[in-house]
């Protein structure tokens, strides 16, 4: 008899070994598609690739400079007409020979005036054998890469990037405080009707949610362009017409529009979910609307407004889209930074990534603070 | 002149609020609520309804109406670009909604009954696509894509759709699964059937709503996603929002208008669908 209690609880977690099983496949799709991607992301944002050099007519740079670049590949100093992948010095010229197998590939780089003023290719001897060429490329002596904190160096030196920085930092939270100040009363509203109609009114709220974003967003281009129709309307009322598009004012109410949806559910949710007994009791005790609100439903629905806050604010904050079709240039936002960046620079790119991460890394922990509930994600229909 | 515009707009709608919270019985706070949830739906619909009626306008114009005609739907349809972007967008949106919730399903089970502390940390995991920015999604994506040597299409769109997607189905499976009561898993053993006919019998017909509210959550993120895509789908492909998104730049034709009326009528129809199914599954409870 004794034996047989003790038996059954090793059972049950045979059992649940094997159902534990299924989430296998799982683990290793997480740890290569989402893990492994954001190591990546953190890797490239340290490091520096030892690529080939392009010196190009006309560049801007010195001598000194494109030493610099030649060692960086592995490149030694010998004198002319040395091995594959030296250089020699003259005053202010660098002559190159190119680190290729089977050829000898010689460049020599004029500088004069801080530019690159003449670019030859020379023969073994040192006559000219073109001087027609427009860009070389050094190939690299070593490959592999380098640790550095440049990239991040680069980005915090920068004015024009901390200005976008902190202007993407400044629209997304005019966003979220617009977005929270709209969507709470709706969602309080909407959580204390009494009508039957309340879950299919609810649901009405958050329809454009489902839509494409982008649709979304042209939506309102359509609304607010030169020719528009709000302009066609306040010139019908006689009203001179308004130059909407490509302002930051745009932008903001563009990305309001986008999320407020998402800031409505996530209140709606707690609010509905809140129990009636405790507001009950606070006007039992004497307190007026007001005071409950402030002191019983607000405290009460953290968890839903920090939620709403965490969605309204991580995809506003990068948010290129928006920006880039209703903003003009001086509402630039850091999401077009990185996408740029992302086409010709990836390394520089993935630093300014995880400086947005970090940053959200942040404002997460600030808000978990608060946040006891899984909310995010959860009910979303 | 614009702040005054935005003042008088604003100034009635924050009173309107103020009110909305007082004692419910009011009559001005009736009225207040009415008139604070009808502005809020006018903001909310009128860029969708302006929308649809220019897609049935004649002239070109987005703000002049000349007339009713079927014109811009007509072209949308003989558009191939536009058709081919569209054509992707559902298939892919399918293809990776059900693989996703297959996917999904299958680890939440797996996950449930593994032990506390890495069931944590997978858990941590999973929220990671769920919080992080879409774009840093997107680019270490296509980091890791270069790496693997992957070339950018079809096949890593999808993978990335699966990937931001399966967080989605785990998050709306989990819920369900903590409410079931394990004994029905256990009775179904115990009256001998196997593991895999109770888990078919027991465990799937008992978190289905789960299932399919993350199907449906997994089919609206991929339809609805522009930036991971625009990253992962590569040079060549488009789906509908790389489309739209450039578009935008050289200057949309009503054509969009229409795609766009299509596309809400489709989501209205879906949605109205799921509350009309919603009220049975309670009372089955």
């Amino acid at each position: 008899m004794r034996k047989q209690v003790e038996n059954k609880p090793k059972e049950r977690q045979v059992q649940s070994a094997g159902r534990s099983a299924f989430g296998y496949p799982y683990v290793v799709f997480a740890i290569v598609f989402i893990l492994a991607p954001l190591f990546l992301i953190v890797f490239y944002s340290i490091t520096l690739p030892k690529s080939p050099v392009s010196i190009s007519l006309g560049e801007k740079c010195t001598v000194d400079a494109i030493v610099d670049k030649l060692e960086f590949i592995g490149y030694t100093e010998e004198a002319f007409p040395g091995n594959a992948g030296t250089y020699s010095v003259t005053e202010d010229t660098v002559s190159i020979v190119n680190f290729r197998e089977n050829r000898f590939e010689c460049y020599s780089v004029r500088v004069k005036d801080g530019m690159v003023y003449s670019l030859t290719e020379l023969n073994k001897d040192g006559s000219v054998f073109d001087d027609t060429m427009a860009s070389v490329k050094v190939l690299n002596k070593e490959n592999g890469f380098v640790f550095t904190i440049n990239h991040f160096k680069n980005f915090f030196s920068s004015t024009v990037y901390i200005e976008v920085f902190l202007r993407s930092i400044y629209i997304a939270l005019i966003s979220t405080v617009v977005c929270l100040l709209i969507g709470y009363p709706t969602a309080y509203i909407l959580a204390n009707m009494q009508s039957r109609f309340r879950n299919f009114l609810s649901v009405l709220f958050v329809l454009p949610m489902w839509m494409n974003f982008l649709l979304r967003t042209y939506a309102w281009r359509n609304l607010l362009e030169k020719s528009g129709v709000l302009n066609s309307f306040l010139s019908f009322l006689g009203l001179p017409e308004q130059n909407l598009m490509y302002t930051q004012g745009a932008v903001i109410l563009c990305m309001v529009y986008n999320f407020l949806p998402f800031m409505i559910l996530p209140i709606y949710n707690t609010l509905s979910k809140l129990d009636k007994s405790m507001i009950e009791a606070s006007h039992d005790l004497g307190a007026n609307h007001y005071q409950t609100l402030i002191k019983v439903v607000l405290p009460n629905s953290v968890p839903g407004i920090v939620s709403g806050i965490t969605m309204t604010f991580v995809p506003s904050i990068t948010a290129f889209a928006v920006s880039r079709i209703m903003g003009g240039t001086e509402s630039m936002m850091i999401g077009e930074i990185i996408e740029r960046q992302f086409k010709y620079d990836p390394w520089f790119g993935s630093a300014i990534s995880v400086i947005i991460m970090i940053l959200l890394l942040i404002s997460m922990v600030f808000l978990s603070k608060y946040d006891k509930e899984e909310t995010v994600g959860g009910g979303l229909i | 002149m614009q702040f005054l515009y935005v003042a008088i707009v604003l100034l009635p709608l924050l009173v309107a609020a103020l009110i909305s919270f007082n004692d419910p019985k009011r009559r001005s706070t009736k009225i207040s609520r009415a008139f604070y949830l009808a502005v809020v739906f006018i903001f909310t619909y009128v860029p969708i309804v302006v929308l649809i009626i220019f897609s049935f306008n004649s002239a070109r114009s987005t703000g002049v109406w000349e007339g009713f005609s079927l014109k811009w739907y007509k072209e949308l349809f003989n558009d191939s670009q536009l058709m081919s972007a569209l054509y992707t967008t559902v298939v892919v949106a399918f293809i990776s909604a059900i693989v996703s919730t297959v996917f999904g399903t299958f680890a939440s089970i797996g996950i449930f009954y593994m032990r506390p502390k890495i069931k944590n940390a997978i858990m941590n995991i999973t929220y990671l696509p769920v919080l992080n920015a879409d774009i840093i999604t997107g680019v270490s994506l296509v980091l890791f894509f270069n790496l693997v040597s992957i070339p950018l299409g079809y096949v890593t769109l999808l993978l990335s759709h699966i990937c931001f997607s399966i967080p989605y189905v785990i998050l709306s499976v989990m819920p369900k699964l903590k409410q079931m009561d394990n004994n029905l898993y256990e009775a179904a053993l115990d009256l001998g059937s196997t593991p895999m006919t109770a888990l078919r019998k027991v465990i799937i017909p008992e978190i289905s709503p789960g299932i399919v509210s993350g199907f449906l959550l997994a089919l609206t993120m991929s339809i609805d996603d522009f930036v991971i895509s625009f990253f992962t789908a590569g040079p060549v492909l488009s789906n509908l929002s790389i489309e739209i998104y450039s578009a935008t730049k050289r200057g949309v034709t009503p054509e969009f208008n229409a795609i766009s009326a299509i596309m809400f009528v489709v989501v209205l129809t879906i949605l109205i669908i799921i509350n009309a199914r919603k009220p049975k599954d309670e009372k089955a409870k």
